[in-house]
């Protein structure tokens, strides 16, 4: 990988009931995905504020990905 | 923000390699020296399998040898291992709820085979989140509560009584509350059941008796429940039975109210003369079969449409066992059903079906868009195989309507908070995988309250709550999990829209105090009131925002 | 099941256990062992649409999450050198000495949820089941529609995934075929070849479907009964198909749309509206293919009053709910009685009470039923159970 390509960096919160599985399932699959997510698990998106998405954006994040 | 991490916060980070699930495509060295330099990190260990009996005695020995006052284990994915994990930590006399898991395989190693460098970097940062939420986690706890072991049966139809039968059977108390004179519900007004051949009083006799003759039953009839208060295990109902209200202290809550039939005002022609429904036809046919020339039944009166989208289940097996009826009965009798579609799911449906068939009962499709009228003695239709409009003789008609909510599903429905759906039939849990639970702990549904449903499925479901009903019954006590919300009575402001989101029933309001309180029995940790709350009085242990925010602030440290 | 005696209270069983040839509280379902082996087997989970390792799961999912070795592949027990999936397995589970075991069971009360089996369509050749590739079952749909499946959820027309196949090891067989200098057979390969290549990627993916129902139900021939679930499975695998391309359409060939459950017509309605459904009344005589491997179905279309016929990407049939092969042993060993279609005999006022106190049955052994329907029932079943496990086995009555 080249250093100059642009690397965005993603916060994804992800529901433990679904969204959290099917990472864990991808996983399993051993589906091949880009490193540049960081993985919060919360027992349901109804937990994501929406300041934390705010949050993440303010701390420099590129991409917020909620899943639920 | 502030950092609560404190001096007395000391993390053991545990570090697996499973095999070579992990180890095979990240570099550990790099993660254990990474680690290491993390605030509050004291110990950092790496196992070939931290889950195998090895690595857990390891984590059991190092939390009194090092003073570990949190334990993070970097592996797999804790929706498989967590319990494992925590168990250790309690054994080693550490709360469980001071341990935290960076999801290194499954949400790292595995998916980012090739490209070792940056995928340590990932799993870096997520051990550096799971470190920074675990110093900021607190000890919780699960609270023991007591079980009244007794059951609240509502509605004595024959899912009602099937589910007292078999929670009497299994040795439980049970009051069934049925509001009329005698139990059996809908099917007292019934004149014969097929394919059982018999009339339904059969069946009801029995299962009159035998509940009155249980012990463990008390069959209360002319009956309501007027009010109902607690939570799982802790039901304190208040039963009016004949203007006596008398107060019943239950593990359990089975809604079995059943269903009504649906009286056809104003469409068709109904003048409960000439043109009846179904229900009606039963009374004239208990009384012995009438003499009749011509009837026409017509399928789908109220139902599958814009008023009532439903498919009411029932209502063509009824109709086709009373064709057969009439036909046994005079094989003089013309019988003709005019339909949209006939529902004869199954074994037994098709087989009646196919007997009305043999029998000569006549069957015609018709266009909804175009309906059939009646009056005038005939029955007029357009004829979609002919293409054109046909006109049948018919000195009886008869309406099949659908099954429709009873009144006071309404009125119960907000008394137990739990939820009906547009039709107002009793929404379960999940559509396929909890019918006979709702979402609220502790109350369950069975029969035609839930959706129409034939005698078999009635019975079924009777029995199904029942044993649903006493997993709750079975349990020597009940545990509330730590995970739950808690709100806090200082700042809350009582808006009620913490109450308005939360799918499980567990907030209550207090007028008095003008604020609103979790029910830790039922909340199940969604979190969806931390979230909604305006005034950030409610917070999710375990996972609250200074948590979370804390493991943002690390995922973009990097 | 092997042995059966006793009677309610107090059965007595003994279990065949097979061995799996893998130490089931050691293995961790990494999966290591299945990437390295070497040997490949037709998927009989994904109807051969793929293949698997002889070491195995048949999805990621299953439980108990631990693998097993088909011994009638594996090398090691074709008396091959191997011992790959040994060496791969760093928790040391793999055990090629492990036996078969039996298990004494001592109970109260038995509980029969042998399920179903898929009606074998190929019992009807007009439909041209086994014989045209894009003619499918309801449950290769639902592989085909899966992400776990063998397309990862891209609704591939079969014969292109056959097609492909065939197109990897037909230069292996021209060339052997030339080596032996078999000329009439390598120029027919070459010719086979030369076919594939210009028309395997005509129709990549299919778009335009056609479901046909009571396919082995509702026929005198085969099942009289109505299997209960197929309409709504159908249904739902168009509404799928839609979601994963948007231009597909799908025809569903009916002789009455049996949406009886709890937001099943609602659910038919939004398949029309939303997702493009259309539903033709009549039943379909005939399907034949034509040289691009299209299928064509004949029928008759009720509502215009005319035969037609229609040219389609792929057949989707809905199968009948079979009773299971297995029953018939199963029920004799239990002493059990089953109806006229060997569904497990009940009576509707009794639903999971078989001919034999204190042996119930639940879900499709004892006709078919839909999912909530089958859930509901186990419960019920288990209520049954419970009242018997919970007396010291007095026989109750419902």
């Amino acid at each position: 990988m080249s250093n100059d390509r642009f690397e965005p960096t993603i916060v994804g919160f992800l529901c433990n009931w679904c969204a959290y599985a099917g990472a864990d399932l991808a996983g399993v699959s051993r589906l091949q995905y880009p490193p540049n997510l960081r993985t919060i698990r919360t027992l349901c998106s109804a937990t994501v504020r929406p300041d934390m998405i705010l949050k993440a954006f303010q701390r420099g994040a590129d991409g917020v990905f909620v899943g639920g | 923000m502030e950092d609560t991490a404190k001096s007395d916060v000391r993390i053991g980070v545990f570090i697996c390699d499973c095999g070579s699930n992990i180890a095979g495509y990240l570099s550990m060295k790099d993660l254990v020296e990474y680690a290491k330099t993390l605030p509050n990190v004291v110990f950092v260990q790496e196992n070939l399998y931290t889950c195998s009996e090895g690595g857990i005695n390891g984590i059991k020995a190092a939390i009194p040898a090092h003073g570990l006052t949190r334990v993070v284990v970097a592996s797999c994915t804790p929706r498989t291992h967590e319990p494992l994990f925590q168990n250790a930590c309690e054994e080693a006399g550490l709360n469980p709820y001071l341990f935290e898991m960076a999801n290194i395989r499954d949400q790292c190693s595995w998916v980012h085979q090739q490209v070792k460098e940056k995928a340590t970097e990932r799993a870096k940062g997520q051990i550096a989140m799971a470190v920074a939420k675990a110093a900021r986690l607190r000890e919780l706890s699960r609270i023991q509560l007591g079980i009244f072991y007794r059951a609240v049966v509502i509605g004595g139809g024959v899912s009602g009584m099937a589910a007292a039968m078999a929670l009497g059977n299994m040795g439980y108390e049970v009051h069934l509350v049925e509001k009329e004179e005698r139990l059996g519900g809908l099917l007292n007004h019934l004149n014969m059941v097929l394919p059982a051949k018999e009339p339904p009083s059969r069946l009801l006799d029995d299962l009159r008796t035998r509940l009155e003759n249980n012990p463990k039953v008390t069959v209360h009839t002319r009956a309501q429940v007027k009010k109902s208060e607690g939570y799982v295990g802790n039901y304190q109902v208040t039963i009016n039975e004949n203007g006596n209200e008398t107060v019943v202290k239950a593990g359990v809550i089975i809604v079995a109210t059943g269903a009504k039939v649906l009286k056809p005002e104003g469409l068709m022609g109904y003048d409960g003369e000439k043109v009846i429904t179904q229900l009606e036809l039963e009374s004239l046919l208990k009384q012995g079969t009438p003499s009749l020339k011509n009837v026409v039944m017509i399928q789908c009166v109220g139902s599958r449409c814009a008023e009532r989208t439903y498919c009411s289940r029932i209502c063509c097996m009824t109709s086709v066992k009373n064709a057969i009826l009439i036909r046994e009965a005079d094989p003089s009798a013309s019988v003709t059903i005019l339909y949209r579609d006939m529902q004869m799911y199954g074994v037994e449906n098709e087989d009646m079906f196919r007997r009305s068939k043999e029998l000569g009962v006549r069957y015609v499709t018709y266009d909804p868009e175009r309906p059939p009228e009646a009056g005038d003695g005939l029955v007029r239709v357009y004829h979609a195989r002919m293409g054109k409009e046909i006109a049948l003789p018919a000195d009886l008609v008869v309406l099949a309507t659908p099954l429709v909510a009873q009144d006071e599903a309404q009125q119960i429905s907000t008394m137990l908070k739990v939820p009906l759906n547009e039709n107002g039939f009793f929404l379960e849990g999940h559509v396929k995988l909890k019918p006979l639970d709702f979402a609220t702990d502790g109350v369950y549904l069975c029969g035609s309250a839930r959706f129409p449903s034939s005698i078999r499925e009635a019975v079924s479901q009777g029995l199904g709550a029942a044993s649903r009903a006493a997993i709750v019954l079975s349990k020597e006590a009940l545990f509330t999990s730590g995970i739950v919300a808690d709100i806090n009575p200082n700042t809350c402001c009582g808006c009620l829209g913490c109450l308005e989101v939360c799918p499980y029933g567990a907030i209550n309001f207090f007028q008095d105090r003008g604020i609103c309180q979790v029910n830790k029995v039922l909340c199940k940790g969604c979190g969806g009131c931390a979230a909604t709350c305006s005034s950030g009085s409610a917070r999710l242990d375990g996972f609250s925002n200074d948590q979370i925010y804390a493991q943002i602030e690390q995922a973009l440290a990097g | 099941m092997v042995e059966f005696s006793g009677e309610i209270g107090s059965f007595k069983a003994k279990v065949h256990r097979k061995a799996r040839y893998v130490d089931a509280s050691k293995c961790t379902a990494c999966g290591a062992c299945a990437e390295k082996c070497p040997t490949k087997v037709p998927n009989e989970f994904n109807f051969g649409l793929n293949d698997r390792k002889a070491i195995y799961k048949d999805y990621a999912q299953g439980i108990p999450s631990v693998y097993t070795i088909d011994p009638n592949h594996c090398r090691v027990f074709q008396g091959k050198k191997c011992g790959v999936c040994a060496k791969q397995c760093q928790a040391g589970a793999i055990d090629y000495e492990q036996k078969d075991s039996y298990v004494d069971l001592e109970v109260a009360a038995v509980i029969v949820a042998t399920g179903y089996d898929l009606f074998d369509a190929t019992r009807i050749p007009e439909y041209g089941y086994g014989r045209f590739p894009n003619v499918i079952s309801s449950l290769e749909m639902e592989r085909l529609l899966s992400a776990g499946g063998p397309t990862a959820g891209h609704l591939a027309r079969p014969s292109v995934v056959k097609g492909e196949a065939r197109l990897k090891e037909l230069p292996k067989l021209i060339a052997k075929a030339e080596k032996d200098e078999k000329t009439d057979a390598a120029s027919a390969l070459n010719k086979e070849r030369k076919w594939l290549e210009e028309h395997v990627h005509k129709y990549p993916t299919a778009k335009k479907l056609g479901f046909i129902q009571c396919v082995g139900s509702r026929d005198f021939r085969f099942h009289k009964y109505c299997s209960n679930y197929c309409c709504m499975h159908s249904i739902k695998e168009a509404i799928i198909a839609r979601d994963h391309e948007p231009e597909t359409e799908s025809y569903i060939f009916y002789m009455d749309l049996r949406t009886v459950g709890k937001g099943f017509e609602e659910y038919k309605i939004r398949g029309a509206k939303v997702s493009g459904l259309k539903y033709v009344r009549g039943r379909v005589a005939e399907v034949l293919q034509d040289e691009e491997l299209n299928p064509v179905v004949y029928f008759e279309d009720t509502e215009q009053r005319c035969v037609r016929s229609m040219t389609l990407d792929m057949v989707i049939l809905a199968n009948a709910c079979s009773a299971s092969k297995g029953i018939v042993t199963v029920a004799e060993l239990l002493g059990i009685a089953l109806d006229e279609n060997n569904f497990v005999k009940t009576h509707p006022n009794k639903p999971l009470d078989t001919s034999v106190p204190g042996i119930f049955t639940c879900g499709c052994a004892q006709g078919p039923l839909d999912i909530p329907e089958s859930v509901a029932q186990a419960s019920s079943a288990a209520a049954r159970a419970a009242e018997v496990v919970m007396t010291g086995g007095r026989a109750l009555a419902v």
